[in-house]
């Protein structure tokens, strides 16, 4: 028997999608920055305030601004568009003015104010307040007349 | 006969017609639901917000439907950010925002 013909590799429909596939892929180094991309959108919400107000900043946002164009120009637009969402996400988040020093309630100068004394209400340790005054801590009622 | 220009061209063939199904959908979403904080999502998004497997389907399904249309990729990521951010806000402290 004459075996000195040449083998032909023989390819299912499947293995021709696979390598395909394979050969359409982006380079491991785009990927590996697209899943960066996704767990940065998904876990958006614990990124720290600094960082959002630092994006949110002129030079964050002209850099976020820049970073989107260059994704857009090397990596393409679906790329870019993740990109986009995640820097929107980043600086929707941020502060926009500062509240450590806002108060809710204000005396206006008619009210004597209080300072802080003791614990910290349930309500304040459960929302994170950090309150430094109390406009007033008596409430005026009347009675309901039918 | 005038044609639309290529970008808004959605052609007739089934796959079109899906695609221009979609955008369609996703307009009416983004109008009645994502441009209003006011308006409430049903309570099954609210519920799944804090789940993140729930948060990375959201973000393949803009991905994969960024990789079939561009047109409804691009809505759908008006949608995606507009759920996402909304929920941010909803969770997030009083006090912090």
């Amino acid at each position: 028997m004459n075996t000195s013909q040449p083998q032909q590799q023989q390819q299912g429909g499947v293995i021709n999608s696979i390598n395909l596939f394979m050969m359409n892929m982006d380079s491991p180094a785009t990927l590996i920055y697209g899943v960066l991309l996704i767990l940065l959108i998904v876990y958006s919400s614990i990124i720290p305030s600094e960082y959002r107000t630092f994006a949110d900043s002129l030079l964050g946002r002209v850099l976020g601004i820049g970073i989107v164009y260059g994704v857009v120009e090397t990596l393409g637009w679906v790329y870019g568009l993740l990109t986009a969402i995640a820097f929107l996400l980043i600086i929707n988040g941020a502060t926009r003015i500062d509240t450590s020093m806002l108060e809710a309630f204000d005396g206006g100068g008619t009210v004597s104010e209080k300072k802080i004394i003791g614990k910290k209400w349930f309500v304040e340790r459960v929302l994170g307040e950090n309150p430094t005054k109390i406009a007033t801590d008596r409430v005026t009622t009347t009675a309901v007349e039918t | 006969m005038r044609s639309w220009p290529s970008f808004l061209s959605f052609q007739g063939t089934t796959d079109g017609v899906f695609r221009a199904v979609a955008v369609i959908l996703a307009g009416v979403i983004i109008v009645r639901y994502s441009t209003l904080f006011e308006e409430e999502y049903s309570k099954k998004l609210t519920a799944l917000y804090i789940h993140p497997w729930w948060r990375i389907l959201v973000v393949l399904l803009l991905l994969s439907s960024a990789i079939w249309c561009p047109r409804v990729g691009i809505l759908v990521a008006l949608l995606v950010f507009f759920y996402l951010s909304d929920m941010n806000t909803l969770i997030t402290p009083f006090s912090d925002l």
